[in-house]
């Protein structure tokens, strides 16, 4: 595509807001100058028109992805209590289902080591490898 | 709140590497928001969140022997809005513990550089035959659309999770008191 002009680009600025002020929405903005040879890239034009309508950048963009498709962000927790008088910290992650899935296991059985790492996924998976069949003490006096 | 206490063998904190996160043992609110203002300033921390983790109150005598003061003693947790490397982490953490000379601080920035991650705790927590509440806010400033955001999804998960093992705890006691009596 060849590069524009400034003259090109000021007379595309000026028709942007002269369709924003006749209140025409992005879609038929965009449709007008490609009929004139203007057109431009859609999330500029996105840009520009939030602009002269005096509006700010979207607030939440990603509501419109639906949940399945949207980025899990992993949480991490750390658990921790005394086993026979030590203490004994799992740091474990995963997302919020995995760590709900998990959390039940942990708060009955205490980790293998006295300070241990791993994800909810694998935790899960094979428990024995992580965690002690025994209970964790009545009443920990953890420091944090 | 005593079947609570019973059912308290774990306690649970939220580990995070990108996040700042200060621990004020017993320091007076003003100059925990003091220190917050310090490095959200130097290091451009976007925003901050202080949370009161415990407090004690006491009813002692005043100055004129009729009259009685409170005294109240509390710990606060700090937390920080930008997305940081551990780092950065690391160094907003000890500059605050050495420009403060609070000895608390210090050994929690210690105890985080051993471990590799910065913890603060999440759920209610059994100290000295009393329980401390879970954490709750108390001030913020800021942007608190980042690491503040995450801090409070990731709090979303763990109260769930905590409700849900007191649930099964009172479900279990109560079918045991069924099958004793």
């Amino acid at each position: 595509m060849p590069r524009m002009s400034k003259a090109q680009e000021e007379k595309r600025d000026q028709r942007i807001r002269e369709y924003t002020d006749r209140g025409y929405p992005a879609n038929r903005i965009q449709k007008e100058l490609q009929n004139e040879g203007l057109g431009m890239q859609r999330k500029v034009l996105l840009e520009r028109v939030r602009h002269y309508r005096g509006r700010g950048a979207p607030k939440r963009p990603e509501r419109h992805i639906p949940i399945k498709y949207r980025r899990r962000e992993h949480k991490h927790l750390a658990f921790y209590g005394t086993y026979r008088g030590d203490s004994r910290r799992i740091s474990v992650v995963g997302s919020g289902r995995e760590l709900y899935k998990v959390a039940p296991m942990i708060f009955r059985h205490p980790p293998r080591k006295q300070f241990l790492v791993c994800s909810a996924e694998e935790l899960d998976s094979d428990p024995d490898e992580y965690l002690i069949g025994d209970e964790w003490d009545d009443r920990p006096e953890v420091e944090s | 709140m005593t079947d609570q206490k019973s059912s308290l063998r774990v306690v649970v904190g939220n580990n995070e590497r990108d996040t700042v996160m200060l621990d004020f043992d017993l320091v007076p609110f003003e100059e925990v928001r003091y220190w917050c203002f310090r490095a959200y300033r130097w290091f451009k921390l976007w925003g901050f969140l202080i949370l009161e983790s415990s407090a004690e109150e006491r009813m002692v005598e005043g100055a004129y022997k009729s009259v009685l003061d409170i005294w109240r003693r509390s710990s606060y947790h700090a937390v920080f809005d930008r997305p940081v490397s551990w780092k950065r982490n690391i160094q907003v953490l000890d500059w605050v513990a050495n420009e403060s000379h609070l000895p608390k601080l210090i050994d929690y920035a210690l105890m985080q550089g051993i471990k590799g991650s910065a913890t603060l705790r999440m759920s209610c927590k059994p100290e000295k035959g009393k329980i401390k509440p879970p954490p709750t806010e108390v001030f913020s400033w800021g942007d608190q659309s980042h690491q503040i955001a995450k801090y409070w999804a990731t709090n979303r998960v763990i109260q769930k999770i905590v409700a849900d093992r007191d649930r099964e705890t009172q479900r279990r006691r109560t079918r045991a008191d069924v099958l004793v009596s």
